[in-house]
C-alpha cells in the first residue's frame, strides 16, 4: 500500500498528432525527441483518394501508401495510432460515394491491420453515423485486433460556426437539439457496436467548456485520450503555454482514468516540448484527493467477487490489508469509548467490570481497539474473543499469551452456535461487507445477540446500504467478460461485484435502500426485505447498472460510511459493490427510473434478485438465487 | 508552428515569433509524381506547377515554373508530360502541396501547403548572373492553421488580400503585404472546408462549402459575416465558383452541380455530371459564365451557367488519372488541367457561341 501522503503522480502519456508526414521515421524521431510517448499520423496521405468502382482510374499504378518496411514492427505498432482519411462518410447520402468510401475505409483498416497497428482513429461528425458502426463493428470483432479511437467533439462544430451567421436567429434552440450534441453521436454509435470494449472516445477538448454535467457524463465513457489544441493554451509570463484553470480541473478529472493525451495543432509557443512538460507536470501535481486512490491503484474498475467470509476463512494477507485502515479502527475505538464510558458511569469505574464480545475477532484489531479504549476510559473490562476461523485463533491465541493474558477470553467457535458462559455487556462485531448486509452481519448478530444482556449494546447499532443508477460501459463490458464456462449463462450478469469505481457516471442521487438494527427486538425477526426506489434521471444516458453502498451506525454519533456524500475520510476498507444489469437501457433527463430490490432467504444462502419496471419494465434478475448466493 | 510537417520537425519551420520561412531547396532533379495544381501567371508568360508526393517514402512537394514557350506539347493530343530540365526554376518544399495563386506581379506567388502553411514565394534572380535563371525564395511562411489548407482565392483581384480554408473547418483572410491573417473563422464550418471563392469585383465578400453539406456566403466587414445559401442534406460538398457576382454554382460528392443566384437562394438549378465528387472548379477569367469543373475522376468539364438552360457545354477524358489543377489562360482563354498522371493538357474551347 502507497503511503497516502507521498503518492507521486502518474506520469502522463502524451500523443504528438501529426498534419503531414514528410518523413516518417524522422517524425517519430522528432516526437521521441520532444518526450512524447506515441503519434497519431494518418495511414495514407489525406488527400490520396483511390477509385475503386469504375473509370481509368481504378487502374492506378502503384502503392497508395508507403511502405511498411519503413519502421520496424514495433514502432508501427507502438508508436503510432493511425488516423483513417478525413473525406470518407460511409453515411453519405450519396449511394456511389457511399459505396466509394466503404471501399475506402475497408482498405485503411485492412492496411492498419498490416501494419500491427495498436489504435486507429476516425472522427464522428455527425449522428448519422449507423453504416460507419457497423462497417467498424464488423471488423473488430473479428479479424482485426486494434482499437478504435472515436474522435467526438466535446462540442459540435456545426454550433460553434453558428457563432457567424446572421441567418440563424435562435441559436440557442439548436443547441438543445440531440443531432447536435456529440455525445448522442457517440451514444448512437456505441449502441449500434454493442458496446464493444474496443471501441473507446478520443475527446477534442473544447476552449469553450460544457455544462458541469456533460463532462462529468463523459467520465463514465470509455476515453482513451483527449486530445489538445495547441490552442487551448494560454501563454504565461515566462512565454510558457499553460491551461485556463477550467481546462486544468478538466484534465485533473480524467487523470484518475488513465486516460491518455494527444497535442494536436500549430506549434505556437516555441516548442512543441512546452505542451508535454506543462501536461506532465500537471499530472505530476494532480493531488490525488481520494484517499482510495493510493490504496487502490491497479483496482480501478477491476472485478471481485464479494467475499464470504462466513463461508470461507479469509486468509492472512486479506486480514492484514483490511487492519492497516487506519480510519475504520479509529472511529470503532471511539465508539467503544462512548459505550463504554455510558455503561459505567464515573463513579462505579472502580468497581464494575463490563463484559464485550469481540465476535468474528479475526486477527484481533477490534481486540486491541477495546482495550485501548477501556485503557483510556480508565474503566475494566472482560473480553471475549470470538472467532471460527481456527487460523485466526492461533494468532489471537498469540497475542493473549504475549500481551492480553487474562483479560481476554478466546473462543474457537461460530457466533451462532457458542454457548456463552455470560450475558455482555456490548457485542461488536465487523462483520459489514460493501453493501452492509452482504456479509450476512444481520444473520450472525441476530444468533450472537442471544448472549447479549436486555439493554446491551450492538456495535455497530445500525446499518443502512445504499443505491445509485449507473452509466459505465467500461464496468459493462468487465461484466460482459466475466462469463465462465460451465456455468448459468446469466450469472456474470446476476451477480454483484465488488470493484473500485472509477469510469462512470452516477445518473442520479443515491437513496438509501435496507436498514437493519441492532440488537434486534422483533418476533419474529425477519431479514428478507423488499424495496422499490425510483430515481429521477438527471441527464440523458445509458444505465449499466448500480452502485451499492453502505452506512452504518456504530454508536450514537459515530459512524462509517462509504456513500459517495458521506464517506469517512481516509478509510479504505470497502471498495463500492457494483450489480449489473443484463442489457443497458437508454435513459433520458427527467425519466424516472423504478428499481425493485429484494433480500431473500432460505435456511441456506441469503441473497438479492432485482429488476427494472421503470421507464421500461426488465427481467427479474438472479431469480430464486440462481447465479448468486451467500452461504449461511 | 506547422502542424508538425516533415522539416517542421527540425525547428527550423516550428514558426513562431518571428516568423521564420521554411526554406526552399534548390531546384530538385525530378518532378514529383502527384500534379496538384497548376497556375497562369496574369501576363500569361509563366505556369507554375505544384506538385506531390503522396504515396512513396516522403510525402513531400515541390513547385515549378515554366515559360510558357516550354508548354506546347500540353495542346497536343498526348498531352504533356513536363520535365525538371524544362523549368526555369524549381525548389522543393518540405510537404505536399495543393493550391497556389499569383499574388500583384508574376514574380510572387502563394501557395497553400499539408502542414497548414501559407507560403510567399518570389523569383530571384541574380543581377551578377544574368544567365542563370534566378531560384525560388521563400518570402514568408504563415503557419495558422492547424490541418491542410485545401483552397485559396484571390480576394479583391489585387494580389494582396487572400482567402484560405482549411480540414481544420477554419476560414482565414490574408492581408499579405503586412503578412497577417485579418480574420479567422473558427470553426467556420461544421466539417472541413473545402473550398473558397472569392465574390467577383468585391474586396471583402467570398463563398465557402464544407463536408458538412452547406455552403455560405461571407462578408467580411459585417459583425455577423455568414449566411447560408445551401443547407446541408446528406452530401458533402467540395467545390464552388462564381459565375457572376449574383450566380454561384456549388459542387458535391454526388458529382451534381447546383446553380444559386444568392438573391434567391431557395431555388436552383442542377445539372448532373459523373456520379464523382467535384473536386475544383475555376470560373473564366473574361466573365462569360462558363466554369471549369474536374472531379475524383479523369474527365475536365465546362459547363455554362448563363444560358438558359444550366449545361455542360466542353467535356475531356484525355487524363489517365485524377485531375487535381485547372488554370484558364488569361490571355487566350484556353482551359488547362494537370492530375495525378504527371500530366500537363490544354483545352481549347470554341468561345464565340454558346456550344462547343
Amino acid at each position: 500500500m502507497a503511503n497516502q501522503e507521498n503518492t507521486p503522480g502518474r506520469k502522463a502519456s502524451c500523443g504528438l498528432d501529426f498534419v503531414s508526414v514528410l518523413d516518417i521515421r524522422q517524425c517519430l524521431a522528432y516526437a521521441a525527441e520532444n518526450k512524447y510517448d506515441f503519434t497519431m499520423m494518418p495511414i495514407v496521405h489525406p488527400r490520396f483518394k483511390r477509385e475503386f468502382l469504375s473509370g481509368k482510374a481504378k487502374n492506378r499504378q502503384g502503392p497508395f501508401t508507403r511502405s511498411d518496411l519503413l519502421l520496424q514492427s514495433s514502432d508501427w505498432t507502438n508508436m503510432i495510432v493511425g488516423k483513417i482519411s478525413p473525406y470518407i462518410d460511409v453515411d453519405s447520402e450519396d449511394c456511389t460515394y457511399r459505396r466509394q468510401s466503404e471501399e475506402l475505409l475497408a482498405q485503411e483498416m485492412t492496411y492498419a491491420s498490416h501494419l500491427n497497428l495498436c489504435a486507429i482513429t476516425i472522427q464522428l461528425t455527425s449522428i448519422n453515423n449507423v453504416n460507419l458502426a457497423r462497417r467498424l463493428y464488423s471488423k473488430i470483432v473479428s479479424p482485426y485486433s486494434y482499437q478504435v479511437w472515436l474522435r467526438v467533439p466535446m462540442e459540435s462544430p456545426l454550433i460553434q460556426s453558428l457563432e457567424y451567421r446572421k441567418d440563424i436567429p435562435n441559436k440557442e434552440d439548436l443547441l438543445k437539439e440531440k443531432e447536435n450534441n456529440p455525445w448522442e453521436w457517440w451514444n448512437i454509435f456505441r449502441s449500434v457496436c454493442n458496446y464493444n470494449r474496443r471501441l473507446g472516445v478520443a475527446l477534442e477538448v473544447s476552449a469553450d467548456l460544457p455544462a458541469t454535467e456533460e463532462i462529468e457524463r463523459w467520465l463514465g465513457e470509455p476515453v482513451r485520450c483527449l486530445i489538445l489544441p495547441t490552442s487551448l493554451f494560454l501563454t504565461n509570463k515566462k512565454g510558457y503555454p499553460v491551461l485556463s484553470k477550467a481546462h486544468q480541473t478538466l484534465l485533473r478529472k480524467f487523470v484518475p482514468l488513465g486516460v491518455q493525451i494527444v497535442v494536436t495543432g500549430s506549434v505556437v509557443h516555441g516548442s512543441v516540448q512546452y505542451y508535454q512538460q506543462y501536461i506532465d507536470h500537471l499530472w505530476q501535481n494532480v493531488r490525488l484527493s481520494d484517499p482510495l486512490v493510493g490504496f487502490a491503484r491497479g483496482y480501478e474498475d477491476f472485478l471481485q467477487c464479494p467475499l464470504q467470509p462466513l463461508m470461507d476463512n479469509l486468509e492472512s494477507h486479506t486480514y492484514e490489508v483490511f487492519e492497516k485502515d487506519p480510519v475504520k479502527y479509529t472511529e470503532y475505538q471511539q465508539a467503544m469509548f462512548k459505550a463504554i464510558t455510558d455503561r459505567v458511569p464515573e463513579d462505579q469505574a472502580d468497581t464494575k467490570t463490563l463484559t464485550v464480545m469481540v465476535v468474528g475477532a479475526g486477527r484481533g484489531p477490534l481486540v486491541r481497539a477495546l482495550l485501548n479504549a477501556a485503557d483510556k476510559a480508565q474503566r475494566k473490562v472482560n473480553v471475549y474473543a470470538v472467532e471460527k476461523n481456527p487460523n485466526a485463533i492461533v494468532t489471537l491465541l498469540a497475542q493473549k499469551e504475549e500481551t492480553w493474558h487474562e483479560k481476554v477470553t478466546v473462543v474457537s467457535c461460530d457466533m451462532r452456535h457458542w454457548e456463552a458462559p455470560e450475558k455482555a455487556d456490548i457485542i461488536i462485531s465487523e462483520l459489514l461487507g460493501s453493501f452492509g448486509d452482504n456479509e450476512l452481519s444481520p444473520e450472525c448478530l441476530d444468533g450472537a445477540q442471544k448472549f447479549l444482556c436486555d439493554d446491551g449494546i450492538s456495535i455497530p447499532s445500525q446499518y443502512t446500504s445504499f443505491l445509485c443508477p449507473i452509466q459505465s460501459s467500461k464496468l459493462y463490458n468487465e461484466v460482459r467478460l466475466s462469463k465462465e464456462q460451465d456455468t448459468h449463462p446469466l450469472k456474470h450478469f446476476e451477480t454483484p461485484y465488488v470493484v473500485h469505481q472509477q469510469n462512470r457516471l452516477e445518473l442520479s442521487d443515491t437513496q438509501p435502500l435496507f436498514q437493519f438494527d441492532h440488537p434486534n427486538k422483533d418476533i419474529p425477526i425477519d431479514n428478507t426485505r423488499f424495496k422499490k426506489l425510483q430515481f429521477k434521471i438527471r441527464q440523458t444516458g445509458v444505465l449499466h447498472g448500480f452502485a451499492g453502498y453502505f452506512e452504518t451506525v456504530l454508536y450514537k454519533d459515530v459512524m462509517l460510511s462509504i456513500n459517495p456524500a458521506t464517506h469517512s475520510p481516509g478509510m479504505f476498507s470497502w471498495f463500492p459493490i457494483f450489480f449489473p444489469i443484463r442489457e443497458p437501457v437508454h435513459v433520458k433527463e427527467g425519466d424516472i427510473l423504478e428499481v425493485n430490490f429484494w433480500r431473500v432467504n432460505n435456511s441456506k444462502n441469503v441473497w438479492y434478485e432485482w429488476c427494472i419496471s421503470k421507464p421500461c419494465p426488465g427481467p427479474i434478475h438472479n431469480p430464486n438465487g440462481r447465479s448468486y448466493t451467500i452461504g449461511l | 508552428m506547422t502542424s508538425f510537417s516533415s522539416k517542421a520537425m527540425s525547428d527550423s519551420n516550428v514558426l513562431c515569433e518571428p516568423r521564420r520561412i521554411v526554406p526552399t531547396g534548390p531546384t530538385p532533379p525530378t518532378m514529383d509524381k502527384h500534379f496538384d495544381f497548376l497556375e497562369w501567371s496574369p501576363d500569361g508568360n509563366l505556369l507554375l506547377v505544384g506538385t506531390s508526393d503522396l504515396t512513396s517514402r516522403a510525402w513531400g512537394g515541390s513547385i515549378w515554373l515554366f515559360n510558357a514557350d516550354e508548354t506546347l506539347d500540353a495542346e497536343t493530343e498526348k498531352g504533356w508530360h513536363p520535365q525538371a530540365k524544362q523549368c526555369i526554376v524549381g525548389a522543393s518544399l518540405d510537404c505536399g502541396l495543393s493550391v497556389a495563386r499569383f499574388m500583384h506581379s508574376s514574380e510572387k506567388f502563394v501557395i497553400g501547403c499539408d502542414s497548414g502553411a501559407i507560403q510567399i514565394n518570389s523569383i530571384k534572380k541574380y543581377i551578377e548572373l544574368p544567365s542563370s535563371s534566378g531560384s525560388i525564395v521563400g518570402e514568408a511562411s504563415l503557419c495558422e492553421h492547424n490541418d491542410m489548407v485545401l483552397d485559396m482565392d484571390d480576394l479583391g483581384g489585387e494580389g494582396l488580400n487572400f482567402v484560405t480554408c482549411s480540414q481544420d473547418k477554419s476560414i482565414k483572410v490574408w492581408d499579405l503585404e503586412a503578412l497577417l491573417a485579418t480574420h479567422t473563422f473558427s470553426p467556420a464550418h461544421g466539417r472541413s472546408v473545402t473550398s473558397v471563392r472569392a465574390c467577383p469585383n468585391q474586396s471583402s465578400c467570398f463563398a465557402s462549402c464544407a463536408r458538412d453539406g452547406s455552403a455560405l456566403i461571407w462578408d467580411t466587414r459585417e459583425e455577423l459575416p455568414a449566411s447560408c445559401v445551401m443547407n446541408p442534406n446528406g452530401i458533402g460538398l467540395t467545390s464552388l465558383a462564381w459565375a457572376d457576382e449574383n450566380l454561384l454554382v456549388v459542387g458535391g460528392v454526388s458529382g451534381q452541380l447546383s446553380l444559386i443566384d444568392i438573391r434567391n437562394t431557395s431555388e436552383s438549378k442542377k445539372l448532373h455530371l459523373q456520379a464523382r465528387p467535384t473536386f475544383s472548379m475555376r470560373s473564366i477569367p473574361s466573365g462569360t459564365g462558363l466554369i471549369a469543373v474536374c472531379q475524383d475522376n479523369t474527365q475536365v468539364s465546362v459547363v455554362d451557367c448563363k444560358s438558359e438552360t444550366f449545361q455542360t457545354v466542353y467535356t475531356a477524358d484525355t487524363h489517365e488519372d485524377f485531375v487535381r489543377g485547372l488554370s484558364w489562360h488569361p490571355k487566350k482563354l484556353s482551359l488547362w488541367s494537370c492530375g495525378w498522371d504527371s500530366k500537363v493538357s490544354s483545352h481549347q474551347l470554341k468561345l464565340d457561341s454558346n456550344g462547343v
